[in-house]
């Protein structure tokens, strides 16, 4: 099981002056249960290419599978699709328009034409994934805070209870502790079964959380795999204009310099501890009284 | 909602052309030439000539004809109900009947009329917004109207405000375009249903797109404010218009024309 993208490219306004090649042949594959990351500089073509996985565009060439169903062949039920592969938008607190926190949420299934106990016993259990007091369900989403109302957003696609989930830029525009928030919360969820898609442009984050990522550019992925085989070809992500995670250059420079270090670290901790190990008992103990 | 983003009525197309280049000022008169002149003709002769007219300035503007017909699809519903209403409601020599409705010669003839009419009057808009960048279309619009400036007409202010609306109508239209796509992905449904269904349907895009607009307005006055804009009151362009030989041979051609084609058809 898993959604299966082949040689797929997208025009937008084909055939007019204004026609722009979004994507230009990408060929992707991403598994049930996995942590997917789709990193790529800005229109890369990363938000294209997700509105394809539940069929909210049409590929102007190749094909998307999801299970095994080809999106757009006679007979393919694109609600079921999209109920399945939930979709998260950059922003996505903009789309909000009830008049409570409980009526947004509760959109998506009601659009399935659950019955009302279901689909309350649903939102319930959304607002509790993105770590919203139930509370809050009568209030207004638009007397929220930004963090707020972005939690409420994505409740209203986990309510659907996807079978995939597809976000993209989740955290962008937050404080970094929100940020860690929803990042903590979209690990927890990946861990009780969601396969996850997270599109981002930060290195930092993708590193430390997915299990596979591929990168954008120009319509084309570049990239993939591991984020220790992506992050081994530093020269490529370079040419693009993106970035390896800080620390990962930090462990690459110190393996250059003959220093026996693994590279695929990501995190300062975890650098820390690999960096006291190789020093040996003794530099090691100064080199920890310099930390200090 | 992909046929809105067809929508080239305001939407603006750079490019190095002879019309192009010509002062906003000329295009704006141009155009409002044809338009009187529209509602002055009343055969299908004149209506060929003004095509003919059009059509020239289309080549002379080196634009595709196919992407500047694109721009009628979001007025096919309009133009439709405008020749249905006139084909069945006027009285006259009947030539066929549909139940209770009865089709007139007269009824087709004005149908007929008025749906060339309305498609040479949008693809003639369209020309003018194709060919000329929002800020240029300002200052056009806003030197046209400043003699007026001395009865109290807000020359300035009103001409900002036009540029703002047309800048603003792509914005909204791919605003719409997202909220449309992401309340799809929660299972929204805008095609099936009773018209109360649809209306209702509607909702989940037009709360956000409002709360979307008002949000844009807002920011925009600020950018605005920081930027100390005031108003008209002494303000200075860095592009002065200019009138050239091409522009006034422009006009006076156009102005000939409409003259004969006015006073002939
Ligand atoms: N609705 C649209 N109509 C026309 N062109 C579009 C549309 N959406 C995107 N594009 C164009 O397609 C290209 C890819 O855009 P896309 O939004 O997929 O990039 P992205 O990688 O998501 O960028 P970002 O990081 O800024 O979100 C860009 O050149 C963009 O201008
Ligand atoms: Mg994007």
């Amino acid at each position: 099981m898993s959604i299966r993208v082949r040689d797929l490219v997208h025009i937008y306004q084909a055939g007019t002056p204004l026609a722009t090649e979004a994507l230009r042949g990408v060929t992707l594959e991403i598994q049930e249960g996995e942590f997917f990351g789709l990193i790529g500089q800005t229109g890369s073509g990363k938000s294209t290419l997700i509105q394809h996985l539940n069929g909210l565009i049409k590929p102007t060439q190749g094909s998307v599978e999801v299970d095994g169903q080809n999106l757009w062949e006679r007979g393919t039920n694109l609600k079921e699709i999209r109920q399945k592969v939930g979709l998260v938008f950059q922003y996505p607190e903009h789309q909000l328009f009830e008049e409570t926190v409980f009526a947004d949420v509760a959109f998506g299934p009601r659009n399935m034409g659950l019955p009302e106990g279901e689909v309350k016993e649903r939102v319930e259990e959304a607002l509790a994934m993105v770590g919203l007091a139930w509370e809050i369900a009568d209030r207004s989403p638009f007397e929220l805070s930004g963090g707020q109302k972005r939690r409420v957003a994505i409740a209203g696609v986990l309510a659907m209870r996807p079978k995939y989930l597809i976000l993209d830029e989740p955290t962008a525009g937050l404080d970094p502790m929100g940020r860690e928030e929803i990042l903590e919360e979209i690990r927890a969820l990946q861990r009780q079964g969601v396969t996850v898609v997270l599109v981002s442009h930060n290195m930092e984050e993708v590193a430390r959380l997915v299990t596979r990522l591929a990168v954008m550019h120009d319509g084309r992925i570049i990239a993939h795999g591991t984020p220790e085989e992506v992050f081994s070809k530093g020269e490529v992500l370079e040419e693009v204009g993106l970035a390896l995670p800080q620390i990962a250059q930090l462990m690459h420079r110190l393996r250059e310099r003959g220093l026996d270090i693994p590279v695929n670290i990501y995190t300062v901790e975890e650098a820390r501890e690999a960096i006291l190990r190789v020093l040996g008992p003794k530099q090691g103990k100064s080199a920890r009284f310099l930390t200090l | 909602m992909a046929l809105l983003r067809d929508m080239t009525l305001g939407q603006y197309i750079p490019g190095e052309s002879f019309v192009h280049r010509l002062d906003p000022r000329t295009k704006i008169i141009v155009t409002m030439l044809l338009i009187i002149l529209l509602f002055l003709v009343e055969t299908f002769q004149g209506y060929g000539l003004i095509a003919l007219f059009i059509g020239g300035l289309i080549l002379l503007a080196r634009l595709s004809p196919r992407f500047v017909l694109r721009g009628i699809r979001p007025m096919l519903v309009i133009i439709l109900f405008t020749l249905v209403l006139h084909v069945f409601l006027s009285e006259g020599e009947i030539i066929g009947q549909l139940g209770p409705l009865k089709v007139t010669k007269e009824g087709l003839f004005k149908g007929g009329m008025m749906v060339t009419r309305l498609l040479l009057l949008i693809i003639g808009a369209s020309l003018l917004t194709l060919t000329t960048s929002p800020i240029a279309l300002t200052d056009g619009i806003e030197a046209i109207l400043s003699p007026g400036k001395r009865f109290g007409l807000p020359a300035h202010e009103l001409a900002m405000m036009m540029t703002i609306a047309l800048r603003f109508i792509p914005t909204l239209l791919e605003e719409m375009d997202k909220i449309t796509k992401a309340q799809m992905a929660r299972g929204a449904d805008f095609e099936t249903g009773n018209i109360v269904q649809r209306a209702k349907s509607l909702l989940p895009l037009l709360v956000p797109l409002f709360v979307s607009a008002f949000r844009r307005a807002d920011e925009l006055a600020v950018a605005m404010e920081a930027r100390c804009y005031r108003g008209g009151e002494g303000r200075t362009k860095m592009k002065q218009l200019l009138f050239t030989g091409r522009d006034y041979a422009v006009i006076s051609l156009t102005l000939t024309f409409a003259v004969i084609v006015g006073s002939l058809f």
